[in-house]
């Protein structure tokens, strides 16, 4: 436990000392004014807008997880250009556990303002308890954007090129509540399952399937990036 | 104590393997050093021992027990001091080391201060690194390495980029370590850190040990058997080592000449690479 806060006080620190970093640390708060004050402004002016709210809903939710995976992708890369990572390759600890529970604080803060983010919304009262369920499987957006993009590059010039393609591809399944007709071929991407969650959550549906379709989805598409980023990461 | 038997290693997608069926041993309480060009397999070598390139073929045996069988425990009996610096710049000196001891169990961690002392970083402790310059981090490397007190020590080009005190002070302490009965496996393209700190070399060309021996053996066998002797007045003869007590001319020279110096005419250890290998030492 102790190590884990170590690290994860020192992730805080890179990302901190950092100013490109530094400035999304701001983005959960600037996530909550939209929702909070912009959006129900824009309803109330163009009332039309209503309709589209659960979208703009899923668009928020992922917000904080992409967010602090695009952070962790940077320090992972950061770490591979400066050689840091082979360091990690030789002191006493195993390799998968290090990589799972470095990211499980970011994990952890994105769940809490999506959560949060749900929460305090003013459109719809609801479930706690299926929030909490939602926000906890969302925050899984960011282990997989932080690895993916970190698996993917070599250096930051590709990594911002992978992170805009992870980002298109988390953000794609919006598209399958605009074309209901197709919505499903959207199922090959984790995040669909995550924004159907919130949709039937709002319709007052069971979010069952969808929350553990996106649960077992995610978990395997993390549990082969850490396998890759284990091997990868703490060598040349 | 290293025992390395038949070690092949080929890197993924490569042709050909980088080590070709190595053979060596190292001692406790041994400097062992691999000398030879860039892209010889040196480092390789190390990286395979140190358990970050898998896929090996070969016997290696860690304290006599086989690499493959020794778990993270393994990290706790080593210490590796890397050939470039690799640290968080936006982290200081102490922050880094911080953040890497506390992987270590605490009974076996060095006074982290008196270490920055021991190579000259005390007055840099709190600053970041990537104010340091590249032999303060090479410094800070080689802390990093014995600050949790290893028994085996794996030091890729220990004086690369450090001025020539900071040079001989590393040297210094890894003599030290040595002292202490640590096991050290050195790999340097460099003659004189291998010839100065090394208790036997072996010369690895394209993957291939060509020689393992003593400097100072090798230099006294590829050396001319003679000595050079310089008088004060800038005068050099040399005289055949073989019976020089009885050597007339060498008695008459010393009898006649104020000495400005003697010295046997060994090879240097570069000179003894190239003969060997038919290679230089090149970077």
């Amino acid at each position: 436990m102790n190590q884990l806060l170590k690290v994860a006080i020192t992730d805080f620190k890179l990302v901190f000392r950092d100013p490109s970093l530094r400035i999304f640390l701001v983005l959960p708060a600037l996530i909550l004014v939209v929702i909070l004050i912009a959006l129900p402004a824009l309803v109330e002016a163009y009332p039309v807008v209503e309709e589209y709210v659960p979208i703009v809903l899923m668009g928020g939710m992922t917000q904080a997880p992409t967010m602090f995976g695009f952070i962790y992708c940077v320090v992972f890369i950061d770490e591979k250009d400066t050689q840091v990572a082979k360091m990690y390759g030789v002191v006493p600890v195993s390799k998968k556990g290090f990589v799972v529970y470095r990211l499980l604080f970011p994990f952890v803060f994105a769940s809490l303002v999506t959560w949060l983010m749900l929460v305090v919304q003013p459109f719809y009262e609801l479930p706690m308890a299926s929030i909490a369920l939602l926000s906890f499987i969302t925050g899984l957006v960011t282990p997989i954007m932080a690895l993916s993009v970190a698996v993917f590059s070599k250096n930051k010039m590709e990594g911002m090129t992978w992170y805009k393609i992870i980002n298109l591809l988390v953000t794609l399944p919006l598209a399958a509540f605009f074309i209901p007709k197709f919505g499903e071929a959207f199922g090959i991407i984790p995040t669909y399952w995550m924004f159907k969650g919130l949709n039937d959550l709002i319709a007052s549906s069971s979010i069952l399937v969808p929350a553990l379709v996106a649960f077992a989805f995610s978990i395997v598409i993390i549990a082969v990036l850490v396998r890759r980023h284990a091997i990868v990461h703490f060598r040349d | 104590m290293i025992e390395v038997n038949n070690l092949s290693f080929t890197y993924p997608k490569a042709k050909a393997p980088t080590l070709k069926g190595l053979n060596f041993s190292i001692a406790k309480g041994e400097i062992f050093g691999f000398l030879g060009p860039s892209g010889a397999g040196k480092s390789t070598a190390q990286k395979v021992l140190y358990k970050i390139l898998p896929g090996y073929s070969g016997d290696i045996n860690i304290d006599g027990k086989p690499l493959a069988n020794w778990g993270k425990e393994y990290f706790e009996q080593i210490g590796v001091g890397f050939e470039l610096p690799n640290h968080y710049l936006k982290l200081t000196g102490k922050e880094n080391l911080e953040l890497f001891a506390s992987f270590y169990p605490k009974e076996n961690m060095r006074n982290l201060p008196e270490l920055f002392e021991l190579v000259g970083l005390e007055d840099a402790i709190n600053q970041k690194v990537s104010d340091y310059s590249k032999g303060m981090k090479m410094r800070l490397n080689f802390i990093r390495a014995i600050m949790h007190n290893p028994s085996i020590l794996f030091f890729d080009e220990p004086t690369s980029g450090l001025d020539p005190a900071n040079a001989f002070k590393i040297k210094e302490l890894i003599n030290e370590l040595k002292a202490q009965g640590k096991t050290i496996f050195i790999t340097t393209h460099n003659m004189d850190t291998a010839d100065q700190l090394c208790d036997r070399v072996s010369f690895i060309v394209d993957g291939e040990i060509r020689i393992t021996e003593e400097p100072a053996v090798l230099k006294h066998q590829h050396g001319e058997h003679k000595v050079v002797a310089e008088s004060k007045t800038g005068q050099v003869k040399e005289f055949e080592i073989e019976q020089l007590g009885s050597n007339s001319s060498f008695l008459e020279f010393i009898k006649n000449n104020e000495l400005e110096s003697i010295n046997s005419k060994d090879a240097t250890l570069e000179q003894v690479f190239m003969n060997v290998t038919g290679k230089a030492l090149k970077i």
